[in-house]
């Protein structure tokens, strides 16, 4: 774990330095967000789907985005690391900052953006090739080429992603052949090979089963001392559970955002009690 | 007590909807046995004639030694079919790569889709004539350039659609794997989406071969055939298909056989060249996504 705050410290020393000097474990202090979305509105072709959202995503905590299906969570999440520009007809306004850099400047990289903001999908989706090759991809494409450093890295990530003792005698079989939960772990342990500084999870567990789920989200909370991570969920004990942060969306709108304690036990907005009460949703 | 008068509730009460699904089954199996039937006495007259001046000569001498063999054109074929492919093949891949990758929807992809098939179905024989006049007119002579590249314009639309097909099966679930990694497009291309499309693409690349291996036509304005040993493509070159054609009509019986052998040595060729490639490319698809 050690290795891994010194590459992290490095990382974010860049952008963001007052942050880094304090306890990587200490996530009590408000500190300057890791992202802030200002009026972020999100177009389909003609029709909006996210209306003028402004929230802060502190750094290294996990933010839960709750809200019935439908409601837009899932398109804001995948601004954060611009997955949206692969659909077409599908156009952003507003301004979304990762540590301080807006993500839509025209001089962003967005595949160094998407190194930075790792990402897990709904349904886990490995690549049909070997276990450690999944995990070198990421490294690889970003041309790290080294035997050793590759293994180190590898095996560094499988051990963070709680992945490793079940598949240490079977690296380099088929990762087709894992059980769903062993899967999304490994897509986890890909997303953070490349050292990322912001994790974006669509919905990590709707595919698992109760145990695998529990498993996964005694990983985020693990990673968010040293990642932010924003996890879309629309399984409101797992924001609970999980989540210091809660942000709750409904039609397109961001309704209200806080702490995960005052938005399910005392919320400021009607629509919030009703849908964490489960009178709809 | 049980009621003998009351008929069976289950019975029928259309019978002819029984009869109509009956006879519709026995349609599909009776025009599959056809098919199937036709095939083996295709293959079997094929055999049947062509195995009688099958031997060890027919591989080792040339046609105008004796005994008669045809050396060359196995290989001539091979070389032309590898010419082929080395031009049709690449510019295939990368057509129907674009059409699917890079290409914005639109009328400009349509008219090219639509050349693509026009291309696909257009008589083998004008692609033949087409590079009569474009190439082997000006050059003044037949060569097997003209014959290669008159079978690589038959390849790249097969192969331009095969590919474009099986991009469009690859799941969104692959590239999003590969770009929410970092990866750029055409990393996200070669190491993810043609992986997972190969064996599919491989196919079309297979059906293509096959096509222009039994292609005569073209190469009749193109490569023209050769009986002795030249393997220079600038010079007119040898074809299992050409001789096949030139032997069939002869007069003489042992000519037609020996053509009957071709016929025999080229599906053969073909067959081993399809079970090659489906060996070579078994294996795993982008799964349960």
């Amino acid at each position: 774990m050690d290795s891994r705050f010194a590459v992290n410290r490095q990382v974010g020393a860049v952008v963001n330095t007052q942050d880094l000097s304090e306890n990587a474990h200490d996530n009590h202090h408000i500190r300057r967000p890791a992202i802030q979305m200002r009026g972020v509105e999100v177009y389909y072709g003609k029709g909006r789907a996210v209306h003028g959202v402004d929230l802060d995503v502190n750094s290294r905590q996990v933010t839960a985005f709750i809200g019935p299906s439908g409601c837009g969570k899932s398109t804001i999440l995948r601004c954060m690391n611009r997955m949206n520009d692969l659909i077409r007809g599908c156009r952003v306004r507003g301004s979304i900052q990762i540590h301080g850099a807006d993500i839509y400047d025209r001089r962003t990289d967005v595949m160094e953006l998407r190194k930075r903001t790792g990402m897990v999908f709904q349904k886990p989706n490995p690549f049909p090739k070997t276990i450690f090759e999944n995990v070198a991809y990421p490294l690889r494409i970003h041309g790290i080429r080294g035997r050793t450093q590759v293994a180190d890295k590898v095996h560094q990530s499988l051990r963070m992603a709680g992945l490793w003792d079940e598949v240490k005698d079977r690296l380099h079989t088929s990762a087709l052949a894992l059980s769903g939960g062993q899967q999304q772990r490994l897509c986890i342990a890909r997303a953070i090979a490349i050292d990322p500084d912001v994790l974006l999870m669509d919905e990590p567990c709707s595919a698992l089963d109760p145990i695998a789920t529990k498993t996964i989200e005694g990983l985020i909370s693990d990673l968010s001392r040293t990642l932010t991570v924003v996890v879309v969920t629309h399984n409101m004990h797992q924001a609970m559970r999980v989540a210091h942060q809660t942000a709750f969306f409904f039609m397109g709108n961001l309704v209200e955002s806080g702490p995960t304690d005052r938005i399910f036990n005392n919320p400021t907005q009607p629509q919030t009690l009703a849908y964490v009460t489960g009178q709809f949703g | 007590m049980p009621e003998m008068t009351e008929p069976f509730p289950f019975r029928s009460q259309n019978l002819l909807r029984r009869y109509i699904s009956r006879a519709f089954a026995g349609a599909c199996m009776l025009a599959t046995l056809l098919a199937l039937t036709i095939m083996f006495v295709v293959v079997g007259y094929m055999i049947l004639k062509g195995v009688g001046s099958l031997n060890i000569a027919f591989f080792h001498n040339l046609p105008l030694q004796t005994p008669m063999g045809m050396r060359n054109c196995i290989i001539g074929t091979a070389i032309l079919i590898g010419l082929a492919g080395t031009i049709g093949v690449p510019v295939g891949m990368l057509c129907g790569i674009y059409l699917h990758e890079y290409a914005t929807k639109g009328w400009f992809t349509v008219i090219i889709r639509l050349v693509m098939d026009v291309l696909a179905g257009t008589p083998t024989i004008i692609l033949g004539v087409v590079c009569y006049e474009l190439i082997v007119v000006p050059q003044k002579h037949f060569s097997g350039w003209a014959g290669a590249i008159a079978l690589a314009l038959i390849m790249i639309p097969i192969v331009a659609r095969a590919t474009e097909e099986m991009l469009r099966l690859v799941p969104l679930a692959a590239r999003e794997a590969s770009a929410g990694l970092g990866a750029s497009p055409a990393q996200t291309l070669l190491r993810v989406v043609l992986p997972a499309a190969k064996s599919g693409i491989a196919t079309g690349i297979m059906l293509a071969v096959a096509r222009v291996a039994g292609e005569t036509a073209p190469l009749l304005f193109t490569a023209l055939g050769n009986s002795n040993e030249v393997y220079n493509p600038n010079k007119p070159y040898p074809s299992l298909t050409i001789q096949i054609y030139n032997y069939s009509q002869s007069a003489d019986p042992a000519w037609r056989h020996q053509a009957w052998t071709a016929v025999l040595v080229l599906v053969t060729m073909i067959l081993i060249f399809s079970a090659a490639v489906r060996f070579a490319i078994r294996g795993k698809k982008f799964s349960q996504i």
